[in-house]
């Protein structure tokens, strides 16, 4: 950090007289554009971020697909019973009564990096000085043998919010006791990590709620272990014993063929029949970001640590899901923090304000039983080697006494109302 | 040259309304012996005393539940007592936010005291041997701690606080709501930084917090404590 002198009252009330001191290679000329693509997790709060601390001196646009959005986190606590689909649905409104932004609905199909232009599904073309990519993940349907996009209108993915939520809501509320769920989880990397075993959860709470306690919810992992595993088991035993089997790869021995309309996933061990089958594929990063050219064979976007600029272009950010944000998981917390990382960023370079060392944070919580959250976190900067890595990490523990889960369950209902009006203000 | 202000737009409307007089609500509102006045009504804060309605506040850290000699407690605290905690941070924040809650039936006739921050202040005085003239309370506060001495006298860098505020908002909302998560703003700065201090050694002992509070600096923490004080 370099040391700056004491800002003091005075020079504060000197904001509007400062302020109208335009740089000369702006005079005449339009405002600074940035152009945003996905109103999500990230791309709501950096379009946010973006607008609310220029004081007006950005031209900031929205490009978002949804009229609303519909968070992806909390959605496993709908399925539980403990929201409401209103409750995680949110409007774009404020944005752009209360910050100024430009709402362009539509989907964003290509990106002509040379002109720096936005190409949208109808043709039309939104020119960008800096653009900011948030879109998010796109399922790889074919990475489970025999699963298609038509399919998950009959065996959901739900790992994209919204209709497929519902689709899965109505599935569960329809089984019958002693019907079994059949889930495939997805490989690394994807959203959420923790987020599969918190739906497993949820689940089986909404069941055993109902007296359903001859239901099974098989889970079947392509991984070896997962996120708060041990936590995770040891809340399965205790609330919803007998309900919950998580099968990894040595024990299933591979994901053979899922046949959706007739229920059944086939492994190279036996075969499994579920009233409702829950099928999560592979993830690469949103199609935009893809079709771009910004993705690695992988399938997401290498990003600078201290920026989260794009490696491939120099006038694009990629925030969220779809990069490759070292230590960071794919969460909505990740996105959020790394949205205001790139907000001050851009600032920076198109305003010349200050930019200061980047700092990442993020904890997923995720409620395993009604008061019983648990929580994983860290916090990250850039290390030498250029990657976003944890200097700080911590994890709920096994032992805790009940109060301390409550709290926690508790702590994430306080936190999802604070990021919701942190993204959509 | 641009001069950029970041601000957040709340601070800039808030800061001309608000800065004179904020401080001084804030503090008054963490004015430990404002707080202390009902515990010192029926509590001795030295042990020799007696003659009052409660137990004595002296050397109540660490104590075990219901062990003044020269006090009767009630059944329902005996019982309480059986348990065998201790008075800590932990018990005592239970207790002083829901008497009622913490040991139903018990004689303290005090209704608890919902602020975070003024039960912080109790605790912190409770803590930290609340013997002594209470007159002389009337001056304590978080400034006198040496360690939150030390970062107030630091220069803050109000616009790199603005930057870092970004971290805190996405779990503490600007607005008065109550959650398990509590706002952060309309408190004073003493306060923060002791708070965040008592976060990074420890004494505090909230995962998230914890973490976040691992990279933050003495300037952070400074120029942090410094912009949140600023928002009404
Ligand atoms: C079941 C589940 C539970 C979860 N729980 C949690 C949790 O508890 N905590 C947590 O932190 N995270 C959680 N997550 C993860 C979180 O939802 C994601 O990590 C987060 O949403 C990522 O933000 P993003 O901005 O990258 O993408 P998104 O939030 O998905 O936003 C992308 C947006 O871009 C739009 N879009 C995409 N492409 C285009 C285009 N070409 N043109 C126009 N618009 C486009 C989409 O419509 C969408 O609105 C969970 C995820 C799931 C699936």
């Amino acid at each position: 950090m370099t040391s700056v002198t004491r800002r003091q009252f005075n020079s504060i009330i000197g904001v509007g007289a400062a302020s109208m001191v335009v740089p000369p290679s702006l005079l005449g000329q339009s405002k600074p554009r940035v152009v945003v693509v996905g109103g999500g997790a990230g791309g709501a709060t950096a379009a946010r971020y973006l607008a609310k601390d220029s004081d007006g001196q950005l031209d900031v646009t929205l490009i978002e697909d949804s009229d609303t959005y519909t968070s992806c986190f909390y959605s496993n606590l709908y399925l539980g019973g403990f929201r409401t689909f209103n409750s995680i649905t949110h409007s774009f409104g404020t944005l752009a009564s209360a910050y100024g932004i430009t709402l362009k609905k539509g989907r964003a199909v290509d990106i002509e990096r040379e002109s720096k232009m936005v190409v949208m599904a109808d043709g039309s073309t939104i020119g960008y000085d800096l653009l900011v990519l948030s879109p998010g993940i796109e399922l790889q349907y074919d990475s489970v043998p025999g699963y298609s996009e038509e399919d998950s209108q009959i065996a959901p993915h739900a790992w994209q919010a919204g209709k497929q939520t519902e689709i899965l809501h109505q599935k569960l509320n329809e089984l019958e006791n002693g019907q079994d769920i059949v889930m495939v989880a997805p490989p690394n990397p994807y959203r959420c990590p923790p987020g599969p075993y918190e739906r497993a959860s949820m689940m089986a709470h909404f069941l055993s709620n109902k007296g359903y306690t001859d239901s099974t919810i098989y889970i079947l992992d392509p991984k070896d272990k997962f996120s708060k595993q041990s936590l995770f088991s040891a809340g399965w035993e205790h609330y919803y014993p007998g309900m919950i089997e998580w099968y990894s790869p040595d024990i299933h021995g591979g994901i053979l063929s899922v046949d959706a309309k007739a229920g059944i996933v086939e492994t190279d061990f036996d075969t499994f029949e579920g009233a409702l089958l829950n099928i999560i594929p592979a993830q690469k990063a949103g199609a935009i970001a893809r079709t771009a050219g910004l993705a690695d064979e992988n399938g997401f976007c290498p990003i600078m640590a201290d920026s989260m600029r794009s490696i491939v272009d120099e006038n694009i950010f990629v925030i969220g899901d779809a990069s490759i944000a070292g230590d960071m998981p794919k969460s909505a917390f990740s996105a959020n923090s790394q949205a205001k990382v790139a907000a001050m960023t851009i600032r920076g370079q198109l305003l010349s304000s200050r930019v200061f060392p980047a700092k990442y944070n993020n904890t997923c919580w995720s409620l395993i039983a009604l008061n019983d959250g648990v929580k994983v976190g860290a916090s990250y900067a850039p290390s030498d080697d250029g990657t976003i890595t944890a200097t700080s990490k911590f994890v709920s523990q096994g032992n805790e006494d009940a109060t301390v889960r409550q709290q926690t369950y508790e702590e994430s209902i306080s936190w999802y109302s604070s990021i919701v009006s942190d993204m959509f203000g | 040259m641009i001069e950029c202000k970041n601000l957040l737009s709340i601070f800039v409307l808030s800061l001309f309304v608000c800065i004179h007089t904020s401080n001084v609500a804030a503090e008054s509102s963490l004015n430990l012996s404002q707080l202390a006045t009902p515990c010192l009504a029926c509590h001795s804060v030295t042990a020799e005393k007696t003659g009052y309605v409660g137990p004595t506040l002296a050397g109540v850290a660490g104590r075990a539940l219901g062990t003044d000699p020269k006090y009767v407690y009630s059944d329902a605290f005996v019982r309480k007592s059986e348990e065998g905690s201790v008075w800590d941070r932990n018990t005592l924040n239970d207790f002083l936010m829901n008497p009622q809650g913490f040991v139903e039936g018990n004689a303290m006739n005090y209704p608890g005291i919902q602020s975070d921050a003024e039960r912080d202040t109790l605790l912190h005085w409770l803590l930290n041997d609340p013997s002594g003239d209470p007159a002389a309370l009337k001056d304590a506060n978080y400034s006198s701690v040496p360690e939150v001495q030390s970062i107030l006298a630091r220069t803050a860098d109000v616009e790199y606080g603005e930057y870092l505020a970004g971290e805190c908002l996405t779990c503490h909302q600007l607005s008065d709501s109550r959650g398990q998560i509590p706002p952060i703003h309309k408190l004073t700065r003493d306060y923060l930084v002791f708070a965040l201090l008592e976060y990074q050694n420890g004494t505090r002992d909230n995962s998230t917090m914890q973490s976040v509070v691992s990279s933050l600096s003495d300037e952070d923490i400074a120029a942090l404590s410094q912009v949140f004080a600023r928002i009404e």
